[in-house]
């Protein structure tokens, strides 16, 4: 297995992933977007909403807010199924006093420095002069297989890393294929057809159907992969990465030792500790 | 993740895993395939919101299908970590660049 | 009504660039180049800029003639 990063940002990450197979990218894609724990608003008392959107529109907006979290919290949690335990306040308190205002992300105030917006200018509601909105709302961990709103990704995907096949004693140079590749990732110059750009292709084969000599092939390789991570800004995409490789391994020795007592135990003994309430 | 045995044949066993899904059921049967011994190996979930996945399990006899199933699960626990440590120390490397 | 806080289709954030976009598109500049500027290269998130209607400003303004109402009596 062998791991090389193209591009590291605040909020995305793209790499390869080489000598692995096409489960394991799969299991951690899944795993990033619906595992890897997060925390958002959760529950809201509304104290005062004289505002035009009604309770739960405003609700709904808050809960979708990113909230930026503490990556120690995930060691906390890891391996727990109970989530709930961890919960912390935020308050908005705002009235329009003289004239029209936006109430953004901002005005939320957290009783945990560590754990806000991950924006401070994200609109929540217009109030004219006079209107006012009083909450407490309760924000917990939870994880995205229950509310998308708890998943830390925005895109997270990968594709086959492209294998692009030129049969220079069939090609004619005519360069059709670079003329419509839809990414430029082939270009004619003088007489020699060059792949400039092999990591971008889509492996759509339309350079496949224009060539009229079939000179050219396109075709992904199943062992290496181009995963993309883009993170909502709740967690770095380092941590949910290197996260979900440990989700996916607590899966595994889970797996491992649930196996090995059922095999010691006799039949019909297993497991009463495990038994959902 | 609660693990109930369905049915233990000769070479063969099923078991219900409740609480996983797509995620773990198939890179655990893709694992299997790795394994000479393992002839079949596959799962199905019967509903994808309330369905409990049923692995299924056969292997030639050479080892017990439980072997074939903690073969894998045990290699699925070393990739990911060596994954994670690849990809960290990838990081680094990236880091290190720019 | 008011901008979405999320894409409805990929679940990024895009309501705190909003307020950008508008005075960017207001001084004059080519919505697709503030979006390709602003780093929104989806087009699941650029259909949330592109269509989106800001109703809320006119529905303030019948709150506020209702507030004057009150005033006079």
């Amino acid at each position: 297995m062998k791991i090389e990063i193209l591009e590291l940002s605040d909020n995305h990450v793209r790499f390869i992933l080489k000598g692995s197979n096409p489960a394991f990218a799969n299991a951690l894609r899944r795993i990033m977007i619906s595992e890897v724990p997060t925390v958002a608003i959760d529950e809201i008392v509304f104290l005062d909403n004289t505002s035009i959107l009604y309770d739960e529109i405003l609700a709904h907006r808050l809960a979708l807010v990113p909230l930026k979290m503490d990556p120690s919290l995930l060691e906390l949690v890891r391996g727990e199924s109970d989530l709930s335990k961890f919960q912390i306040r935020l308050i908005l308190d705002v009235e329009a006093t003289d004239g029209p205002m936006i109430v953004c992300s901002g005005h939320l105030k957290s009783e945990d420095p560590k754990i806000r917006p991950v924006s401070d200018n994200i609109p929540l509601v217009k109030l004219i002069k006079g209107q006012k909105v009083t909450l407490e709302a309760f924000a917990r961990l939870g994880r995205g297989k229950e509310h998308a709103k708890w998943s830390p990704v925005s895109a997270c995907s990968y594709k086959y890393l492209p294998i692009i096949d030129i049969d220079a004693d069939l090609c004619d140079l005519c360069g059709r294929c670079a003329e419509y590749c839809p990414h430029n990732v082939l270009k004619l110059e003088g007489d020699k057809l060059t792949i400039v750009d092999p990591l971008s292709c889509t492996l759509c084969r339309y350079c496949e159907k224009v060539c009229e000599r079939e000179a050219i092939h396109v075709k992904g390789d199943d062992t290496a992969f181009i995963f993309y991570v883009e993170s909502t800004g709740a967690l770095s995409p380092i941590d949910i990465v290197s996260e979900a490789a440990n989700i996916l391994k607590l899966k595994a020795e889970d797996f491992l030792s649930k196996l090995k007592s059922h095999l010691s135990a006799p039949e019909g003994e297993v497991d009463e500790e495990d038994r959902p309430d | 993740m609660k693990i109930r045995i369905i049915k233990r044949g000769k070479n063969d066993i099923e078991l219900e895993l409740e609480g996983e899904g797509h995620t773990f059921c198939n890179i655990l049967r893709r694992t299997l395939f790795e394994d000479e011994a393992v002839e079949y190996a596959g799962y199905t979930i019967d509903h994808p919101l309330i369905g409990i996945p049923r692995f299924y399990v056969r292997t030639n006899g050479s080892e017990s299908p439980e072997e074939a199933l903690i073969k894998a699960a045990e290699k699925i626990a070393e990739r990911s970590a060596e994954f994670r440590d690849e990809f960290l120390r990838a990081v680094k490397v990236h880091q290190g660049k720019s | 009504m008011i901008i979405p806080i999320r894409c409805f289709t990929c679940g990024r954030l895009i309501a705190d660039k909003w307020e950008e976009f508008v005075r960017r598109v207001k001084e004059g500049e080519a919505p697709g180049k503030v979006l390709d500027d602003m780093g929104i290269t989806r087009y699941c998130c650029r259909r949330m800029f592109l269509s989106h209607v800001e109703l809320i400003d006119e529905m303030l303004k019948y709150e506020e003639a209702r507030r004057r109402e009150g005033e006079r009596h």
